[in-house]
């Protein structure tokens, strides 16, 4: 299964950081100005962190922690912060090891297999408190988590939704795939068929989960859920919107072409991460500092 | 998004910055949240209350209200026991768009002390906070 084959090989080389860089959440070796004028409250700055292949749950402990991050710096002085242009703001892009997730008001009901066959697959289901239904995230599915301070930069929460599913759609544009919200339902979708998937919280006034673009995923794991609650609907990812039209994107295609041969998926997993931060700079008017992986 | 102008924010209530508001009635106080929070979520699609007899501390989460593919937690402005939810708003949770201070209202709490709903903000001190 050469998809699998990718993912796999994926995994060994966009590894899992090291423990320590998510547990201690550094900000104070930024390169900023110490002794420079107070954070300028008109510019949004946040960091961009690649988490790499990281399981839900780590990722889930993380984007808490960062709140929780958010929320000690919020109450601090801006002139008494080290790093004064950091709130503590982070947007997290990574890919997940096969699991399903429920929104807050569940979506077991449109999982169309039994436990034991999921247990045989070695897939987990955890129950999370964000808006939408039962989704399911695995390797080859690009997810960025935005944790920023609504309430601080004045974003709505209708706003962000729908941003989240601009930056989907001007993602999947870089491709040359024409992707659009669906007037029904939430999410992007290219034709009648669903790329990708937005669904939130807001704590404190300040958001986590986000966003997950399908981007060369196995799509089988989705034929056993009515994805977000629906029914006979079908999902599609950039790797099959660009093999039905070869022309549209030749450099994707070449890359496709390749796919057995990781380091292609990898240049379009990059091509895609490099997209979500144009467009999330763009969408919400944010300056992202990447760092990079560990 | 409505401008700050726009809204709309009765004279008579106390409001939090959470966005929400409260209205005393003999030492029980109704909540829910104000013209900026339902306009700024969008389309409410559930709201999840506690149960009645619940008691709560000032600042506690006490619900979520979750409009399209989002869930916001909802938080106690002052401390107390809830005595009364809207269920109307099981069915027919959109009444907390078209009517926030009135049939979409949220929850009544007794309160023992009422110095925590005297130390909400009035309508001009939350006006200014907005502006911020």
């Amino acid at each position: 299964m050469p998809v699998r084959l990718a993912a796999g090989m994926l995994e060994s080389v966009r590894s899992e950081p090291e423990k320590s860089e998510y547990d201690r959440l550094e900000y104070e070796n930024m390169d900023c100005q110490k002794s420079g004028p107070c954070r300028d409250k008109k510019k949004r700055f946040a960091l961009f962190k690649d988490l790499g292949v990281l399981e839900y749950n780590k990722a889930l402990a993380l984007q808490i922690k960062t709140i929780e991050v958010i929320q000690d710096r919020a109450k601090l002085s801006p002139c008494s912060l080290p790093d004064q242009k950091y709130s503590g703001e982070t947007v997290f892009f990574v890919e997940h090891p096969p699991v399903f997730t429920l929104g807050k008001r569940g979506g077991l009901e449109n999982l169309t297999v039994s436990n034991e066959f999921l247990n045989s697959k070695n897939v987990d289901i955890v129950k999370t408190d964000r808006g939408g239904n039962i989704t399911w995230h695995g390797p080859g599915q690009a997810v960025l988590y935005p944790v920023i301070d609504l309430e601080k930069n004045r974003i709505s929460v209708k706003d962000f939704v729908h941003g989240l599913e601009e930056i989907m759609k001007l993602t999947a544009s870089d491709f040359n795939i024409k992707a659009d919200r669906d007037r029904k339902n939430h999410g992007i979708w290219v034709g009648n068929a669903k790329i990708g998937s937005v669904g939130i919280s807001v704590k404190r006034g300040i958001s986590m989960h986000g966003l997950a673009l399908n981007i060369n995923p196995d799509l089988e794991a989705f034929s056993w859920i009515n994805p977000c609650g629906l029914n006979d609907i079908s999902m599609t990812s950039l790797k099959k919107e660009l093999l039905k039209n070869k022309s549209c994107d030749e450099s994707a295609f070449i890359q496709l072409k390749a796919m057995q041969d990781d380091c292609s998926s990898i240049q379009l997993m990059e091509r895609v991460k490099k997209s979500f931060q144009k467009y999330f700079s763009l969408v919400f008017d944010f300056e992202l500092v990447v760092r990079s992986q560990v | 998004m409505k401008e700050i102008n726009d809204l709309n924010l009765p004279e008579d209530l106390k409001y939090t910055k959470d966005h929400e508001w409260a209205k005393n009635s003999d030492g029980v106080i109704t909540i829910g949240i104000n013209d900026y929070a339902q306009d700024q979520l969008g389309e409410i699609v559930f709201v999840e209350l506690p149960e009645v007899g619940d008691t709560f501390e000032k600042g506690d989460e006490f619900g979520s209200v979750e409009s399209v593919k989002a869930v916001s937690e909802i938080y106690m402005p002052v401390a107390g026991e809830i005595v009364e939810i809207n269920e109307a708003l099981e069915d027919a949770p959109e009444l907390v768009n078209e009517s926030c201070y009135d049939n979409g209202w949220l929850i009544k709490v007794k309160i023992d002390d009422t110095s925590e709903f005297e130390a909400l903000l009035d309508k001009g001190a939350y006006l200014d906070m907005l502006k911020g």
